[in-house]
């Protein structure tokens, strides 16, 4: 046999070793070939291969996004909200600083006011800085207030009486004292109880002890009035002691 | 009948027209006080005044005479720091149903011790104006607010007609700058500087008042029809009474030192000594 024979040979048995295998493997992939495709969530992660991560990047893109557009809007909206009842309060407002305005109209005005609920709450306070009618006033919507919202009560008087900028004078103290009363404002009283104690040690004689939460001191008529509104809330609230305000 | 006497003549008021309408409008003194006096503007008939701008030259004028005290009266209570607040389109209702606990309370708290309301009528008598009436309300917010003891059983709204016995004027500002004003004056500022622990203020005034009231007292029980206004201002002398003997005691608490020489000299049965009208 001569050297290119032999080498054929070889060849051909070499052939002859792969032959089988190549046969399965070809036979193996066949198989899967014709298997029915996988179906839902499995044959979807399938079907995507390598694109899934970008498919699951422009999702949370997407959503992010529309969150973002949602919340804007809801502030749009709210500030619109704000804007219109601000709109419709003024005219309330002005009804009830008018100086030739009786003392029913003025009331009127403020219980409409009160009507727009939470965003009343601090125009009624404001009122209280200038007496005389327009405090009767504010009194009125903000009373009509504690019995149609006293969470917003509960939640912004408190805040006002205790703020250290001292907004409010002796009669706004005294009349807010009253409104956390009507509201059920349970949460409230520790303020009280300390407003009951500085009046009196001023009642006492203890000069400054009222600097805290008022400008102008009161005087002696005044202080007693202010104390026996403070008490009568506090006796109120005692009594009711509503949980969770 | 009293009922249909004052409708009658409240429907004759009406008809000849009244020209102010019933409103609580705010009211501010000229300047700060310790003590306001609110003068509401009057209702009136047209012959009265023509014209409001008429009624309001009068109202100026009687403002002017009252804060000023001018009156030899009113002059008693000089020193006291009160002003008098011209009240323009305040005009309370006839029957004093405006004042709710709220108002009074709010006017007890700006110092405000009387508030003057009324109706002011006269004839006409060849073009000029004659026997000028006023049927005025005095509200004593002191007595009204009813915290000092005792004031609660009161009355604390008084309603006269002048002129009377003793009060008679060809004027409206004389007829309204009366002693019973100065007097129901004196007796608001007395209760009120009592309720302010200003004992020497106090015992003054409620003194002054006691004496003024006195008059007034017995000038209408002279009128069976007037009779019922005089037992009040009796029950109003006798708390006045009480609670100047009150301020005699409360001043007797300082220390001794401190203690002034009225709370020395008087004592708490008989507090006013000589000021004291005979009983």
């Amino acid at each position: 046999m001569t050297a290119q024979e032999e080498r054929l040979t070889r060849m051909e048995l070499e052939l002859e070793r792969l032959r089988p295998s190549l046969h399965d493997r070809l036979e193996k992939l066949e198989k899967v070939a014709d298997q029915p495709a996988k179906k839902g969530l499995a044959g979807f992660l399938a079907w995507m291969g390598p694109a899934l991560p970008q498919l699951i990047t422009s999702l949370v893109i997407l959503f992010v996004g529309l969150k973002i557009k949602d919340s804007v809007d809801l502030a749009i909206k709210q500030q619109q909200l704000q804007l219109s009842y601000v709109k419709e309060m003024k005219e309330q407002l002005v009804a009830m600083a008018a100086t030739d305005a009786g003392l029913d109209a003025v009331e009127r005005a403020a219980v409409l006011v009160a009507a727009f609920g939470q965003p009343a709450v601090m125009p009624l306070m404001n009122e209280l800085r200038y007496g005389g009618n327009r405090a009767l006033g504010a009194e009125a919507g903000l009373r009509s207030l504690a019995f149609m919202s006293p969470d917003a009560v509960c939640q912004i008087v408190p805040r006002v009486v205790a703020s250290p900028a001292r907004m409010l004078g002796w009669e706004g103290q005294m009349v807010s004292a009253r409104v956390l009363a009507a509201a059920d404002c349970a949460k409230a009283l520790p303020l009280l109880r300390e407003q009951e104690r500085l009046l009196t040690e001023a009642r006492a004689g203890k000069a400054d002890s009222l600097s805290p939460i008022v400008n102008e001191a009161p005087s002696v008529t005044q202080q007693k009035e202010w104390l026996r509104s403070l008490q009568e809330s506090i006796a109120v609230l005692s009594r009711t002691r509503a949980p969770g305000k | 009948m009293k009922l249909i006497l004052r409708l009658v003549s409240l429907a004759a008021l009406f008809a000849t027209g009244t020209r102010s309408e019933a409103a609580l409008v705010d009211c501010r003194p000229p300047e700060a006080a310790r003590f306001v006096v609110f003068l509401s503007e009057p209702e009136f008939t047209p012959t009265a005044f023509s014209k409001r701008e008429e009624m309001l030259r009068f109202f100026n004028r009687l403002q002017e005479y009252l804060d000023q005290r001018r009156d030899s009266e009113m002059a008693g209570i000089k020193a006291v720091d009160f002003r008098v607040a011209r009240c323009e389109k305040r005009v309370p209702a006839i029957d004093g149903h405006d004042f709710t606990n709220d108002v009074v309370r709010n006017l007890y708290d700006r110092g405000v011790v009387v508030e003057i309301w009324g109706t002011l009528d006269a004839k006409q008598q060849g073009g000029n104006r004659v026997s000028p009436t006023a049927q005025i309300n005095y509200l004593l917010v002191p007595i009204k607010r009813g915290i000092v003891a005792g004031s609660e059983k009161v009355p604390g709204v008084h309603r006269f007609n002048y002129p009377d016995a003793e009060i008679v004027a060809t004027d409206f500002v004389d007829l309204v700058s009366n002693m019973d004003l100065h007097a129901f004056v004196a007796t608001a500022i007395g209760v009120m500087a009592f309720d302010g622990e200003d004992f020497a203020l106090a015992h003054e005034m409620l003194c002054k008042a006691g004496s003024q009231l006195s008059r007034t007292e017995k000038r209408l029980a002279l009128k069976a029809e007037t009779k019922p206004q005089s037992e009040g201002i009796q029950q109003l002398r006798a708390f006045l009474r009480d609670l100047a003997g009150k301020a005699i005691a409360e001043a007797r608490k300082k220390p001794s030192a401190a203690v002034p020489t009225f709370a020395r000299l008087l004592e708490p049965g008989n507090p006013c000594s000589a000021q004291e009208a005979p009983k």
